[in-house]
């Protein structure tokens, strides 16, 4: 996937929409959004990045919690996804790719399901999952209500052609 | 006057006190379960802290204040009596002022005290319970203990894997459809399944899980009222499926039999329900509630009637707290005609614990070979505790 894009020599994102979904106790469902996400080339890397503070919920209150009390953005304001070892491109092609991200200040391997198609470009879907535990963070509890550690991460961008 | 019972059932219709508050429209915060906020977990009644803070955070208007904690004042009784955390305390007063006009007949007005309950319940490791006792103005409710004193519900029972699971028997709300405060709706009159009187004894199994939630309920009859002949027994259920953060998506069931109906004139009956219902937010300040409802009766030695009954509901909130509403709704007596009606509504939840309400409410209902002409108007305040 990444050598797809190391072709380009400024990689842009557009339309971009990164998703976390979070499993709460009793049914509770919380998806947090962001149209908020970058990428940066590294020598034989690339790295997708993401503003934490502009990840909303729709609840500003329980953004607030997320922001100062599980992220601590003021301390780690952003997640970073780097791509290690690229799969080799295709015209249309998925698979999955082994990537390092690192968020609240700890690095972890992730396996970083993708999808790219070919338009202008290409067309881009991704997702991983997580456990909040391993990058040092707590799952939140509020007033009864427990979110479960294991968060699911989506993304879906345009990658343009150079 | 020939018709005179059947018009006075009209304006019982709408007269009768209001019940618990239920508001499916929650599902625009993503909401799609409603054990997260209330002990039922199918809704209503006495509500958990976490839907205490939620009365405050997302339900009143917020006057401009940032993203705040939820105020002492959001505690039962403004916090001016403090339970332990296993004891969750509630109750409710809500008051109506109402003015009716049926046909060519003369506007009358009122004021009622719609509802002056007192809840508690108990949620101690996996053991759960719920009462209410209230008081209402008029008599011969399905929920009366004792003349005007009523319990629209009590239950025990225990609660599985982390809560999700709740297996109850007592006086519990029927499951079926969606749970709303307007319980004189087609929908519920028809199924006898509101929030208000209509709560049957029995057991039940309830799930909330993230893409499904349900319950179903084997019903004993409604102990609250004699003889033993009344009471209707049979089964009553739900599953509304979830695939998104704002859509549900649901199928009822119900069948009953009484040995002497006490809607039909002491007649055996059986009735059946079957509908489907949806709650969706395609965009955060507009709630769309749907309902389609297929009822069929059979009493005994008369043919079978069947209806079809419908609601469609739109929640605009432009501003957190308030809320316009517009409601249609249409009940298909099979042949024989259409009643049909229609709500505006607006209500503003302004304060902590309190919220107001007005309603003009326009049917047109056939009863027997006649129909009526119903508008009312109605305003309540509705406070709870």
């Amino acid at each position: 996937m990444a050598a797809l894009l190391l072709a380009a020599a400024e990689p842009k994102i557009s339309d971009a929409e990164v998703l976390f979904v979070a499993h709460g106790s009793l049914g509770m469902r919380i998806e947090g959004k962001t149209a908020d996400l970058s990428t940066a080339r590294t020598a034989d890397t690339l790295e997708f990045i993401v503003h934490l503070e502009t990840l909303q919920t729709g609840i500003e209150l329980r953004d607030r919690h997320m922001r100062d009390d599980v992220f601590e953005v003021q301390r780690f304001p952003v997640a970073r996804l780097r791509v290690l070892h690229p799969p080799l491109p295709g015209a249309t092609t998925s698979g999955t790719a082994l990537g390092e991200l690192t968020v609240h200040g700890q690095t972890r391997p992730v396996n970083v399901a993708f999808k790219l198609k070919p338009r202008s470009g290409y067309d881009v879907t991704a997702s991983f999952q997580m456990n909040l535990r391993d990058y040092g963070m707590t799952a939140p509890t509020y007033l009864g209500i427990s979110v479960k550690p294991e968060i699911d991460v989506s993304a879906d961008f345009h990658l343009d052609a150079p | 006057m020939r018709c005179a019972p059947l018009l006075a059932s009209l304006v019982l219709a709408i007269l009768w006190p209001r019940p618990a508050r239920a508001y499916a429209w929650m599902i625009r915060h993503g909401y799609t379960t409603c054990a997260t906020c209330h002990v039922d977990p199918s809704g209503s009644g006495v509500l958990t802290p976490y839907g205490r803070a939620q009365g405050e955070i997302l339900l009143q208007s917020r006057y401009g204040k940032p993203a705040e904690e939820a105020s002492p004042a959001a505690n039962f009784l403004w916090n001016a009596l403090r339970t332990p955390d296993w004891l969750l305390g509630g109750g409710e007063v809500r008051y109506m002022g109402l003015r009716t006009k049926i046909g060519d007949g003369p506007t009358t007005g009122d004021l009622i005290l719609m509802q002056g309950d007192l809840a508690a319940a108990v949620q101690v490791s996996g053991f759960r319970a719920s009462a209410s006792l209230g008081y209402v103005t008029t008599t011969g409710s399905l929920a009366s203990l004792a003349g005007q004193v009523i319990s629209r519900e009590h239950w025990v029972g225990w609660a599985f894997d982390d809560g999700a699971l709740l297996v109850r028997a007592g006086r519990i709300n029927v499951p079926f459809g969606i749970r709303s405060i307007e319980h004189t709706m087609f929908v519920r009159q028809t199924t006898r399944t509101d929030l208000n009187d209509t709560q049957q004894h029995g057991v039940a199994l309830s799930y909330s899980g993230e893409l499904i939630r349900g319950e179903v309920m084997a019903i004993a009859g409604n102990f609250q009222i004699r003889p033993d002949a009344n009471r209707e027994r049979g089964y009553s259920g739900y599953v509304e499926v979830s695939p998104l953060s704002r859509l549900g998506i649901g199928v009822s069931s119900l069948v009953t039999h009484a040995a002497e109906d006490l809607f039909l004139r002491g007649v055996a009956n059986t009735r059946q329900a079957h509908g489907l219902f949806v709650r969706a937010s395609p965009w955060r300040p507009l709630v769309l509630l749907g309902e389609a409802d297929y009822v069929v009766q059979t009493p005994s030695g008369a043919p079978s009637q069947r209806g079809l009954a419908t609601m469609l509901q739109a929640d605009y909130e432009p501003w957190q707290g308030i809320h316009l509403i517009a409601t249609g709704e249409t009940l298909d007596h099979a042949g024989s005609g259409i009643s049909y009606g229609g709500w505006l509504s607006a209500a503003w939840f302004f304060a902590p614990h309190l919220d107001i309400r007005a309603d003009l409410m326009n049917r047109s209902e056939l009863i027997g070979a006649n129909r009526y002409a119903v508008l009312a108007y109605m305003a309540q305040g509705h406070l709870y505790f």
